[in-house]
């Protein structure tokens, strides 16, 4: 019968009070690691959504929503540049490609962005493979064609071959009126899960986004979407006045894409963001939250610790006594103290491991949400500082049994046996 | 093979007040000699069972027991001799509660190191049949009755096979016939042992069936003169009375 054995067995005759401070040490390690598992993964899935994108341009106005406008899908569409400064742009000798994208149509919620083929020849870095695969079909060619993300082909239903209406504005709405009858788009293509918010639009070609809202212009005439608000149409029919709602801008250098991002945000037409920069900026802002997250959980990992001590000091008078029956029956005082010891290593070592295992499960639970929300993929991966984090609340654990066992130690054997306890 | 000289024991209480508890000036038991230490509450019994089981270290004095002398014995030496040939039966039992019947036995094993481990398992469930208890082998002590818990008590404290076994009153929280039985266990399975015992006893009928009745009063002891007759004894061949002792 080993120490360890029997270290186990005294735990389990004090199963309550030892489930009770397992409990509290899973709880501390779990939110610990959850917190910190969550907030890498969050910020990790947003770069790697972002690394496709290069430099972003778009109208004047906030940086962060040309950032959510394109990369997120999200939030209401700036204003668009005119189509002429989009032309400037691509013509310009320091630009290796500009990709238009265009946002103001819908389907059921989904966004449907103007772009051309040359937005699905994207990549992270120049060794990488194209960002965006298709997992069936072919890239749109002609009008009204449309290659829908995964995420939006499996939510719709839409299959090669399907035709749908789309709705205007970013939003999804109920008014029949607000739908572009005569122009049924076909799916030609369905991309394969990026796990980015990309999986959640829909894009056709920049011809088919200026035909819809040409005729739109002519059907309803004055309204207050945020793409027509930011249409100078004097000329209706005229669809190269709609203009994009952001360039996608590869340089041709570093040097060129520093000097082309000072000359358009020094001029009045336009504005240039680096999506890394607004994200960090976004991290920055985040931060203060995450941080306060962080400090509670530390607090509640320290009252993990006090509650050991508490839990082991606490049976002192019941372990008083089986100390000393071990001392009657031959242990000596290092076995003693050995067995007592043992027993923190136990309530810590599973109590770290139980806090792995449900900070683990917690944070992919919660990834599974986000992913569900906004679709970023939040990786869970532990890193050496979560390890060391992990090595250090052992550490404590461990630390805190010496004083109990300390007490075992110095225990009065023949006290406790003649007390008739 | 146990003999005592000149034992004292003394505790200073927080007054700085020194108590006098134990006061022997000689005392010897034979090897598998059934010795009875009788006497009031408070009077040192279970103070000299723990001084010869070395959980107590005696104030002055010498103990020899099989030519080893305890009080010289330094505390780590002394916990493994006394796991090797000291068994002890607690009034209260004293089981460990956590654990099993069979894991009880099993624990003292472990610190005796007497029995070779592949033997362990087997000796513990034969020890525990002797007292009748081989269908409670994974029962943990509170599934027992009191009469069945000394009984794995008396199993634990011949694990090693001691020499001596000390029994600070085994019987004194059973009822009668419990008591009865607990105690022919008891000088059985030491007998079968080849082990001495030293029993602490208020019961003067039970001391009376042991080989020799020790009287410990007055701070030191007194063993009575001659062979003398117990008029309230219920076994046969008992022979004692309170009034023979003479300091």
């Amino acid at each position: 019968m080993s120490l360890l054995h029997m270290a186990w067995r005294n735990l389990v005759n004090r199963s309550i009070q030892t489930l009770i401070t397992i409990g509290v040490v899973t709880i501390g390690v779990s939110l610990t690691l959850g917190i910190m598992l969550l907030s890498g993964g969050v910020k990790q899935g947003i770069i790697k959504a972002s690394e496709p994108f290069g430099m972003i341009v778009g109208s004047k106005g906030s940086a962060n929503q040309l950032v959510f406008n394109t990369i997120f899908l999200m939030d209401n569409p700036l204003a668009n540049i005119p189509l002429d400064y989009y032309h400037t742009l691509e013509t310009d000798p320091r630009v290796a490609q500009a990709i238009p994208f265009a946002l103001g149509d819908n389907y059921q919620g989904y966004r449907i962005v103007g772009t051309s083929p040359q937005f699905f020849e994207l990549k992270g870095r120049p060794i990488d493979p194209p960002y965006f695969q298709l997992e069936a079909g072919r890239i749109f060619n002609k009008p009204y064609e449309a290659v829908i993300g995964a995420k939006a082909a499996k939510e719709t239903g839409l299959k090669i071959g399907d035709r749908f209406i789309s709705g205007h504005g970013v939003a999804r709405s109920i008014e029949p009126e607000g739908e572009h009858k005569d122009h049924p788009y076909t799916v030609v293509g369905i991309l394969r899960s990026v796990s980015a918010p990309a999986d959640q639009g829909i894009y056709v070609s920049m011809d088919s986004y200026w035909i819809s809202h040409e005729h739109h212009e002519h059907d309803e005439g004055d309204h207050h979407e945020p793409v027509q608000n930011a249409v100078d149409s004097d000329e209706h029919g005229d669809h190269e006045a709609l203009g994009v709602t952001a360039a996608l801008i590869k340089p041709a250098s570093y040097m060129d894409l520093m000097k082309l991002y000072q000359e358009i945000n020094q001029g009045k037409e336009a504005q240039a963001v680096f999506p890394g920069q607004v994200i960090a900026k976004i991290f920055d802002m985040m931060g203060s939250g995450e941080e306060i997250l962080q400090y509670i959980s530390w607090v509640v990992l320290g009252m993990a610790g006090l509650t050991i001590i508490l839990a082991l000091y606490g049976s002192t008078v019941e372990r008083r006594r089986t100390v000393s029956i071990l001392r009657a029956i031959g242990a000596n005082r290092n076995a003693v103290f050995t067995i007592i010891f043992l027993e923190s290593v136990l309530v810590v070592f599973l109590g770290c491991a139980g806090g792995v295992l449900l900070g683990y499960v917690l944070s992919w639970m919660l990834a599974q949400y986000i992913g569900s929300q906004v679709s970023i993929t939040v990786s869970i991966t532990y890193s050496w500082k979560l390890l060391t984090l992990i090595g250090g609340v052992g550490l404590l654990g461990i630390l805190a049994g010496i004083v109990p066992a300390i007490s075992a130690y110095r225990t009065d054997a023949a006290r406790h046996l003649n007390a008739n306890i | 093979m146990l003999e005592i000289a000149n034992l004292t024991k003394s505790y200073r209480l927080p007054g700085r007040e020194l108590i006098h508890v134990l006061n022997i000036a000689r005392f010897h038991m034979d090897v598998q000699e059934r010795v009875a230490l009788v006497g009031p509450s408070g009077s040192g019994k279970s103070t000299l069972l723990n001084i010869i089981a070395g959980i107590l270290r005696p104030t002055s004095g010498q103990i020899r027991l099989l030519d080893q002398q305890l009080e010289m014995l330094p505390e780590a030496k002394l916990d493994r001799f006394r796991a090797r040939h000291i068994g002890y039966v607690f009034q209260s039992f004293h089981l460990l509660p956590g654990y099993t019947v069979v894991e009880n036995v099993l624990a003292a094993m472990r610190f005796g190191k007497t029995i070779p481990p592949n033997e362990q398992k087997q000796r513990a469930v034969e020890l525990l049949s002797q007292v009748g208890l081989e269908q409670r082998l994974h029962h943990k002590p509170g599934q027992l009755s009191t009469g069945e818990q000394q009984r794995v008590s008396i199993a634990r404290a011949l694990a090693n096979r001691p020499a001596l076994v000390l029994a600070d009153e085994p019987t004194a929280s059973l009822d009668r016939d419990n008591a009865a039985q607990v105690f022919a266990l008891l000088m059985e399975t030491c007998r079968s042992n080849d082990a001495a015992l030293l029993l602490c006893t208020h019961d003067l009928e039970l001391a009376g069936r042991l080989d020799r009745i020790i009287h410990i009063r007055d701070l030191s002891i007194a063993e009575p003169r001659g062979r003398l007759t117990c008029h309230s004894c219920i076994w046969p061949g008992a022979t004692w009375s309170t009034e023979a002792f003479k300091p």
